[in-house]
């Protein structure tokens, strides 16, 4: 039914006219929906990637000698800490930066029964934001409890034999008294990477276990933006507190880059290919339109209408459509745009009204350019010819 | 009667029908162009995603703990166990070969600079030829596998004993530059090595890789006199990102998922089989990789998806609007075709079959068209080509026959009720 009253108007008067407002309508919609992803996906997909670990690591910018020497040989100089007064010289050049998620490290060699452990002692919370992919079997620490928590690395597990619920014996190396500390595993991760060989505990546990305290190896942080905006962030925290190192990771940051252009390359092909179907589908309808109208023009021209009066007419005509085509374009676009961030990012799209005018203005130089063949067919008419016949 | 109909419709009618034709090739070709870029899409992606470095680690079973702060690697007491370097050719060799994209391996050794401070040693291939058992050779190495590192200088030959690319961290401590000479020395268990290095290269990673020396893998196993051996291996995989089945724990499947989970690309099913490849040997996913790269891997598929899907329809309904045009220009034909005594069957008949011919044809056509379309933008977007694919040619001749009847299908409907006395009236 609907289809049909929609035909029956297409068949009176401004059949043509709708005909080239539907394929208008549709090529912008499409247009405009792509655009609108076009935008939001570089954002979009970085916030996704953003959520699989840090980009910026802070360490001490000098090295120490070795100063815990269990009977083990070091492959290079252990790292000098990060004091208190770095800590909050950090925190302050980060206070307005966009910073997803942060957390310490601080790292030392534990021992138990049977070997040499790196115990590494963080801030849960941040670290779970950092690192929310992380395979774990069991659950995650909780700081507060007692007696304290630890996970262990997959490896770390299989070497020395625990299990969930087990007790990790530690003994404290650093203070005078040899004295045993007994810690809950509560989990075990799995990453394929240095975690796999590391406890981890609470930080105020580390302390306590290395009779150290307010000291950290490193922050870890996530920072949003592309890879030369992290760059530059690295750059202002060594500026504003000295003493600090802050080293970008490259390995996801340069390659997220390369991928995401190759993505957003494909998507204005597809922009650029979708305008010109929609713009020979106009041409079409508007050679057709010209042809039916042909002794209007040609009475036109007979009460006097130069060529540059008609073409007026005709471009008018065309604006007119590219602007309400446009518009309906806009806002058909932008349901679809949502739809589809909705499946792809399950996030809503930012608005953009900015877009519209750009939309419009494809809308009209797409039909004043389909009408060009249409419009030099009308002033090719010759008026004598065409109204002999009336 | 009906064939010259036909006929003189072609031949006489050729311009609005060339519009339509016109239409209905782009639409195809566009069409078949975003059919085979999608079908491709996952493989293609998927090779780009190897930019994010290894995603797959290999270790020696019953591999000590190493002790570790921060970047800093202290050196386990026992030298313990090692990967047979003569082995790694099977990665290439095994059933899922052609999804290993690059691998490296590595050996790590303490070594004393000049002024007494110590540094790890890493012997890697850069991009060393492996000559695999079908006479093939295939270059990989941390090249391929390290896309993200920057060097100043240049990469070491894996044949060089006396070059080496030093960490950008280093390179600062000591303020190295590019062209100098260090001196190294090692004590291995049966002497004291010396040697004198050029610095073809300053690398810069990011990573812990800035604290390192990288030197040829052959290099290294000379001076530790570890012929043969490597401490770990890291490699890169085209894999398929995990569903249900993959995550499902392989002791619980039942035999035809078992089939299926073994012949499938997952993360651990590769990791399964290498470990069958090369016996003794644990083979675990490096996590962080692998999950980057199926979260793109995934979003781009369906992007991909969503966006050919949506192109279809617009496109359709762009050539059906246009076909619907053409037949409704033509309707004072039909009234004298009615006005000599025409039914309105065959009326339909000629103008269906008009349709269905030329959606045919120019359907044909546009996937001609959409393959080289396909092509270019595989070249233009990835550089490699995208295979022709025969299959989708009844897809998308179908596709175009049945836009082209069902625009020609709806305006018909219209026409065939016009009066023919009124509408030839108009004439």
């Amino acid at each position: 039914m609907l289809l049909t009253l929609v035909l029956r108007s297409i068949l009176r008067r401004k059949a043509r006219m709708l005909t080239v407002l539907i394929a208008i309508i549709v090529g912008t919609g499409m247009a405009s929906a792509l655009i609108n992803l076009y935008y939001d996906v570089d954002l979009k997909m970085r916030r996704e990637l953003r959520t699989f670990g840090a980009n910026l690591i802070v360490v001490p910018a000098d090295t120490a000698t070795p100063s815990v020497d269990h009977g083990l040989s070091s492959a290079g100089d252990v790292p000098a800490f990060l004091d208190a007064k770095a800590i909050m010289g950090l925190e302050q050049a980060l206070a307005d930066r966009s910073v997803q998620a942060k957390t310490p490290y601080y790292y030392f060699v534990g021992k138990s029964a049977a070997s040499y452990l790196t115990i590494v002692g963080s801030e849960i919370g941040g670290l779970r934001r950092l690192n929310a992919w992380w395979k774990i079997e069991g659950r995650w620490i909780d700081a507060a409890a007692d007696p304290p928590q630890c996970m262990v690395g997959r490896h770390v597990a299989n070497q020395l034999g625990l299990s969930l619920d087990q007790a990790l014996i530690l003994k404290a190396t650093s203070s005078s008294q040899e004295q045993e500390y007994s810690l809950r595993i509560v989990g075990l991760i799995e990453t394929g990477a240095a975690e796999d060989n590391q406890v981890l505990v609470a930080l105020p546990t580390a302390w306590k276990l290395s009779g150290e305290t307010g000291i950290i190896s490193s922050v870890a942080i996530n920072a949003l933006g592309t890879a030369s905006e992290v760059e530059h962030l690295a750059q202002h925290i060594e500026a504003q507190v000295s003493g600090l190192r802050a080293k970008p990771l490259r390995q996801i940051a340069q390659s997220e880059g390369w991928v995401l252009a190759k993505i957003k390359w494909m998507m204005l092909i597809t922009i650029g290919v979708i305008l010109i179907i929609t713009a020979i589908c106009a041409m079409t309808t508007l050679a057709a339109m010209v042809l039916e109208r042909r002794k209007e023009v040609a009475l036109m021209k007979a009460l006097g209408a130069g060529n540059f009066k008609i073409s007026r007419l005709f471009m008018a005509e065309m604006v007119g459509l590219g602007a309400v085509g446009g518009l309906i374009g806009y806002l058909c676009g932008l349901g679809m745009a949502f739809l589809l961030e909705q499946r792809l990012f399950h996030s809503t799209i930012a608005l953009r009204p900015e877009l519209l005018p750009l939309i419009i203005l494809i809308a009209c130089l797409l039909l004043m350019s389909a009408s060009l063949l249409a419009v030099r067919r009308a002033l090719d008419i010759q008026p004598a010819v065409l109204l002999k016949g009336e | 009667m009906f064939f010259r109909i036909l006929k003189e419709s072609f031949r006489r009618g050729a311009k609005p029908k060339a519009m339509v034709g016109i239409a209905i090739l782009l639409g195809s070709a566009l069409i078949t162009t975003l059919l085979s870029f999608t079908m491709e899409v996952g493989d293609k992606i998927g090779r780009e995603l190897a930019r994010f470095g290894a995603n797959l680690v290999i270790t020696p079973q019953g591999a000590s703990l190493p002790v570790s702060i921060g970047d800093f690697q202290y050196q386990p007491l026992s030298h313990d166990a090692f990967i047979g370097e003569a082995k790694l050719v099977r990665i290439k060799e095994m059933f899922w070969r052609h999804n290993i994209l690059a691998f490296a391996p590595y050996l790590i050794i303490p070594i004393q600079l000049e002024d007494g401070s110590t540094a790890p040693l890493v012997g890697t291939w850069f991009n060393n030829p492996l000559v695999l058992r079908d006479g093939q050779t295939f270059a990989t190495g941390v090249q391929a596998i390290c896309s993200w590192w920057s060097i100043t200088g240049q990469w070491v030959k894996d044949n060089d004993d006396e070059a080496v690319l030093i960490g950008e961290d280093i390179a600062r401590a000591k303020k190295i530059k590019v062209g100098d000479f260090i001196n190294i020395h090692y004590a291995n268990k049966r002497e004291d090595v010396s040697q004198r290095l050029r610095v073809e290269g300053v690398l810069r990673s990011g990573g812990e890789e800035d604290k390192q020396i990288f030197a040829a893998l052959s290099f290294v196993q000379k001076i530790s006199n570890l012929n043969g051996k490597v401490r770990k291996v890291h490699l890169s995989a085209l894999t398929k990102p995990d569903d249900a089945l993959a995550r499902k724990d392989v002791k619980q499947m039942s035999p035809a998922e078992y089939d299926r989970w073994y012949c499938s690309p997952y993360v651990g099913s590769i990791a399964f089989q290498l470990k069958e490849a090369l016996a003794d040997v644990d083979v675990k996913p490096i996590r962080q990789v692998v999950e980057v790269q199926s979260s793109i891997l995934s979003k781009t598929t369906l992007l991909v998806l969503l966006i050919t899907s949506t192109t279809l329809l617009s496109m359709g309904l762009a050539v059906a609007s246009t076909t619907s045009t053409t037949i409704l220009q033509r309707r004072h034909e039909m009234a004298l075709m009615k006005a000599i005594g025409a039914s309105n069957g065959d009326i339909i008949a000629v103008f269906l079959i008009e349709a269905a011919i030329l959606g045919f044809f120019c359907g044909m056509l546009g996937f001609g068209g959409g393959v080289f379309g396909a092509y270019w933008l595989g070249q233009t977007i990835f550089g490699t080509s995208i295979q022709l694919k025969l299959a989708l040619l009844p897809l998308i001749l179908m596709s175009a026959v049945f836009t082209t009847l069902l625009g020609s299908s709806v305006p018909l409907r219209m026409v065939l009720r016009v009066d023919p006395a009124q509408a030839l009236h108009e004439i």
